[in-house]
């Protein structure tokens, strides 16, 4: 301690020394700068502790290795690289996953909403004709079944001069009562489907969720391990410091009442020896 | 035939799309290692690493040569880390390693390297770290760039733009804080590891 006190007190390095320091360790110094400091160092306790611990520490910097980055980033890059065209879609479809799930499914919701609002798309086939209505405005019953209008596009088959008629009115009573029949008997089935879909949704999700939670907690029970250890450590550390402070004390404390014991021993002779003589 | 990165970057620019793969799989690496070192986050350091190179070829064309291709790379990734810290508002994190089972440590060695040595090397590394993560953003970045990426002081003083001098201080400060903090966990007073 008073050898380094010393130290700092002797260096009398006139030009700037901490740079000139890391200079030299880097080996980046002009060739007469570096003799003048390397005279220097030759003299300099100071200086030449300083710049050992500094190369220690760049000893100590080059055993830190960063992990290797799993699988390369080129095929993620790749994709943007063709044109810009295609960066800015990238970049568009990044945006888009940052988007909360619930907002995109209402932005599909709206956007249907709004496409069925904007087409307002109604088919009708009857009897007399097959119609077909599109716009934001339905014609009147009265134009509707004049069938004039802009917005009315009625395309008329004239009844006699139809053969498949019979086949088609048919067909469509076939449809119709399997339709009916289906939505009675097959509500429960297509229910139950539906449930059954969302229970192995849920199930899914849940456990994606316990592995989430699974993983969270090995992490923290990595991170306590880590800390529970370095607090050991500095513990050891600094117990093991602490019994050679302690031994040191007593060593010192026996020194000195050893020295204490001798003298008052000397005292007891001299005394003796007086009162011998008297 | 090599290339130089500046031929590969106007190739790039001449809409030559392999030339461009061909600079990300020469400079994906240090980027990456620049970006963890900085962040202390795998998957963050991977992405500011594919967000530089994307940034990077977005802004191809006015790349005009003054300085390497790969300074400005690494001033662009040095920017985003900057953005990472401060939108974070946080200091670099030690990352908890995946790997601090015995059994992986003991998997994971080199043939020639004992168990000891692993858990030790393991331990340092851990140090080193924390205590980087100390470190102000700016004495970081210099001792980042001069350690990892053997930059000269004036590449470094031209990349985060400030004089020489600076440069040579903060890498002292910064060395010298290293130096106090390996020291109080007793890591300077360890053996050399034998890699």
């Amino acid at each position: 301690m008073v050898g380094s006190k010393m130290a700092d007190i002797l260096c009398g390095y006139t030009a700037d020394r901490d740079e000139t320091l890391i200079a030299y360790v880097y080996g980046e110094i002009d060739p007469v700068q570096h003799a003048a400091f390397d005279a220097h160092i030759a003299t300099c306790e100071r200086c030449r502790k300083e710049l050992a611990d500094l190369r220690g520490v760049r000893g100590r910097l080059q055993e830190w290795t960063a992990p290797g980055a799993t699988g390369s980033i080129a095929h993620a890059v790749a994709p943007a690289v063709p044109d810009a065209a295609s960066v800015t879609r990238a970049s568009t479809w990044t945006m888009l996953r940052e988007i909360p799930a619930w907002a995109q499914v209402a932005a599909a919701l709206l956007v249907l909403g709004i496409s069925a609002g904007i087409a307002n798309l109604d088919v009708r086939y009857d009897r007399s004709a097959l119609t077909i209505h599109t716009g934001w405005s339905r014609p009147s019953p009265r134009a509707e079944s004049d069938s004039i209008g802009p917005a009315v596009q009625p395309i008329r088959a004239p009844a006699a001069a139809a053969p498949w008629r019979t086949d088609l009115d048919a067909l469509e009573r076939r449809l119709r009562t399997e339709f009916h029949g289906g939505t009675a008997a097959g509500a429960t089935p297509a229910l139950s489907a539906r449930d059954a879909g969302s229970a192995s949704a849920d199930a899914q999700l849940l456990r994606r969720v316990r592995a989430l939670i699974d993983d969270s907690e090995r992490r923290q029970q990595n991170e306590l391990a880590l800390r529970i250890a370095d607090v050991v450590r500095e513990f050891d550390s600094k117990r093991g410091s602490d019994l050679v402070n302690i031994d040191r004390t007593l060593r010192a404390m026996q020194s000195n009442t050893g020295v204490e014991v001798l003298k008052q021993q000397q005292q007891i002779n001299y005394l003796y020896r007086a009162a011998v003589q008297k | 035939m090599t290339w130089t990165d500046e031929e590969l970057v106007a190739r790039s620019i001449g809409g030559d799309a392999d030339s461009f793969n061909e600079l990300i799989h020469r400079w994906e690496r240090p980027i990456y290692v620049l970006a963890y070192r900085h962040i202390g986050r795998e998957e963050d350091a991977r992405d500011v690493c594919q967000e530089t190179f994307l940034r990077a070829y977005r802004a191809l064309a006015g790349f005009r040569g003054q300085a390497k291709f790969s300074s400005w790379l690494y001033r662009i990734a040095l920017n985003l880390c900057r953005d990472w810290m401060r939108r974070e508002r946080r200091t670099p994190v030690v990352q908890a390693p995946e790997d601090v089972d015995l059994m992986d440590l003991a998997a994971a060695r080199e043939p020639s390297e004992s168990i000891e040595d692993r858990v030790a090397r393991h331990d340092l590394t851990r140090a080193v770290e924390r205590a980087m993560a100390l470190l102000p953003e700016e004495q970081r970045t210099a001792i980042v760039l001069k350690e990892y990426h053997g930059l000269t002081f004036q590449e470094i003083a031209d990349l985060v733009g400030c004089p020489l001098s600076t440069v040579k201080t903060r890498l002292y400060q910064g060395l010298t804080v290293l130096r106090r903090e390996l020291a109080r966990t007793g890591v300077m007073e360890k053996k050399n590891l034998v890699i």
